[in-house]
């Protein structure tokens, strides 16, 4: 499954990030097949920065900005997104309100392991 | 003196083996990284010794033959570029460490000692010392980067790594050795003060007043705990707002910051277009070390305490993030976790150029010089980045623009050339003065030059140097442009 960063010389570092982790976690054959079955856009922030992932079967594009609706939204602070995106469980910053989710819960939950550092 | 008996002479100093004038390595040695334009000599020789070094001098003066010394060519200031039928002196055999003295923290070492090299004999010798690095490659001379003023990783602690200098021996231009320093009258080189300071001879003179052979630099304790912590800013003014807070405290390392362009470079994207107004536009770095836990714990809660009390006013700033953290998200992030390191997204480009405008100046001047030095990259069509750190305590600050180019592309030449002559001219209105000046800047900034002190430098470059061999050119010294300049200051 290829990952594209929409003009990668203007993506924000949250895309560049979500790139290298996307590409090292699509190497597992689980992992991969979870996200090509993925159909949807997911928005993600961190801090300030957002960037969307969108599940396009084949291909996964990471664009920058919140432009395309979403199915399911994850924002936290940057470095509580980046805790998560080095494996940290979500849940406790979700309990302590530092994460904004929204959307499709479930549909984010599952997809969560993909954007997370193995 | 014909070329054939001047290489006949050089072979009888330091064998056939020695001397160079074939194609390759003429060529090799007629550029470095960056715009300044390549000029051919006739030699390249490799010395092992002073002795070896002061039998080439005397027979470049008896020859009127122009001298470069050279290491290993990465102070991106053209000052390795020799002169046109000259020989450049290659001092990278002259390589050992000749002494350690862990009580008064020295080490003596020849010119073509490396950081790689100091590192690896300190390390392997168990001592409980360690140098200050650059961001150079780990193949840069120590000797070199001290007496061209560069700066390392302790230098918000110590200054530039010229200060770090206790003494030298040097073959002056008529070929007589001199010693300066301590050892001028004590076997130890502990010290520069206190005499009559000659070292300063040598020191950013680029090579014009005669080739250093040892050198005894400074070394320190090496400190049990180290932490090396980003903090992610989103305006100039409040990361240079927080650099100079955290230059008030005495318990950093060193203190420095790298602008977006760095982070994208890492990512591989080679060109970065405008940045993403939300995104962070600084990356502070801060260098803590200490004896223990404790004392670190001590000095992590001062800097958590200080960002507390700038979040208190408003400002948006990101939780420090230990560079191990930075590794994990982007393995490439350890070249930032230990030196000496190997830059090689600024090196190892299309057309491997590489050039900038390194100067020293006021801190509090950072914010406004990083802004203006931001856009007139831009105008040029060169994503900024800059490098910035405070100096010695935050006496003074360094500001670095540096342009990635394509060497083998004629208007990318050009245009880094035009890139940096407008970055000179902007960073010397604001009092900023650049180090590792290439002619090009000092004929900038020649007019704004007190009259006495140029005068006084010509003076010591005619006495020391009457045949003008001494890489003649660099800092315009010796040359018919700056005794014009002279007369026109009267």
């Amino acid at each position: 499954m290829e990952v594209v960063v929409d003009h990668p010389e203007t993506m924000n570092m949250l895309g560049l990030i979500l790139k290298l982790i996307l590409e090292g976690n699509l190497q597992d054959p689980d992992m991969e097949k979870k996200a090509r079955r993925a159909r949807g856009n997911l928005r993600l922030g961190a801090g300030p920065m957002k960037a969307t992932l969108i599940f396009e079967g084949d291909r996964l594009v990471i664009q920058r900005d919140w432009k395309v609706s979403g199915r399911a939204k994850c924002a936290a602070s940057l470095d509580t997104f980046l805790g998560i995106g080095l494996g940290k469980n979500p849940f406790v910053p979700f309990l302590m309100g530092k994460i904004s989710l929204g959307g499709n819960l479930l549909w984010l939950l599952k997809l969560m392991p993909v954007f997370q550092v193995k | 003196m014909e070329g054939s008996e001047i290489k006949r002479r050089l072979v009888a100093i330091l064998g056939e083996d020695r001397v160079k004038d074939d194609e390759a390595n003429l060529e090799k040695y007629s550029k470095d990284m960056t715009e300044a334009p390549e000029v051919r000599p006739n030699f390249v020789v490799f010395p092992k010794s002073t002795e070896e070094v002061a039998a080439i001098v005397k027979l470049a003066n008896e020859a009127r033959l122009p001298l470069t010394p050279r290491v290993a060519g990465t102070n991106l200031g053209g000052l390795t570029i020799p002169s046109p039928g000259g020989c450049v002196v290659d001092l990278s055999q002259m390589n050992r460490v000749l002494e350690v003295n862990p009580s008064e923290r020295y080490a003596i070492i020849e010119p073509g000692v490396t950081f790689e090299g100091i590192k690896q004999h300190l390390d392997e010798g168990r001592y409980d010392l360690v140098i200050g690095y650059p961001l150079s490659p780990p193949w840069t001379s120590v000797v070199a980067n001290c007496l061209l003023d560069g700066l390392g990783n302790l230098s918000f602690r110590y200054g530039t790594m010229a200060e770090w200098i206790n003494g030298i021996e040097a073959v002056l231009p008529t070929g007589e050795v001199i010693r300066a320093g301590s050892c001028a009258l004590s076997p130890l080189w502990f010290n520069r003060a206190p005499m009559p300071d000659l070292v300063g001879l040598f020191v950013s003179w680029q090579g014009t007043t005669g080739i250093v052979t040892k050198m005894a630099v400074q070394l320190w304790p090496r400190r049990a705990e180290r932490v090396r912590t980003f903090i992610m800013f989103y305006t100039w003014k409040e990361a240079f707002e927080m650099l100079a807070r955290f230059a008030r405290y005495n318990i950093y390392d060193d203190i420095g910051g790298l602008s977006w362009v760095t982070s994208k470079l890492l990512f591989k994207i080679e060109k970065p277009g405008p940045k993403d107004p939300n995104e962070p536009i600084f990356f502070l770095y801060l260098d803590i070390s200490a004896e223990d836990k404790e004392e670190l714990n001590l000095k992590l809660r001062m800097m958590n305490r200080e960002l507390e009390r700038a979040r208190d006013q408003g400002m948006q700033i990101e939780s420090p993030m230990d560079v191990k953290t930075l590794v994990a998200i982007n393995p490439d992030f350890d070249k930032f976790a230990e030196f000496p390191t190997y830059l090689d997204f600024l090196m190892e480009t299309k057309g491997r150029g590489l050039t900038w405008v390194g100067t020293y100046g006021p801190v509090n001047r950072l914010a406004e010089g990083a802004e203006k030095c931001e856009k007139i990259m831009w105008d040029h069509g060169f994503p900024p980045t800059l490098v910035i750190r405070p100096m010695k305590g935050g006496h003074y600050a360094v500001l670095r623009c540096i342009s990635i180019f394509d060497r083998s592309d004629p208007a990318d030449v050009k245009r880094a050339a035009a890139v940096n002559a407008a970055l000179c001219d902007q960073v010397l209105e604001m009092g900023y003065i650049p180090y590792k000046s290439p002619a090009w800047a000092v004929r900038k900034f020649l007019p704004r030059l007190d009259p006495g002190y140029l005068r006084t430098l010509e003076r010591v470059k005619e006495m020391l140097d009457p045949n003008n061999i001494m890489n003649p050119g660099k800092w315009l010294l010796g040359t018919e442009e700056l005794k014009q300049a002279l007369k026109s200051k009267g």
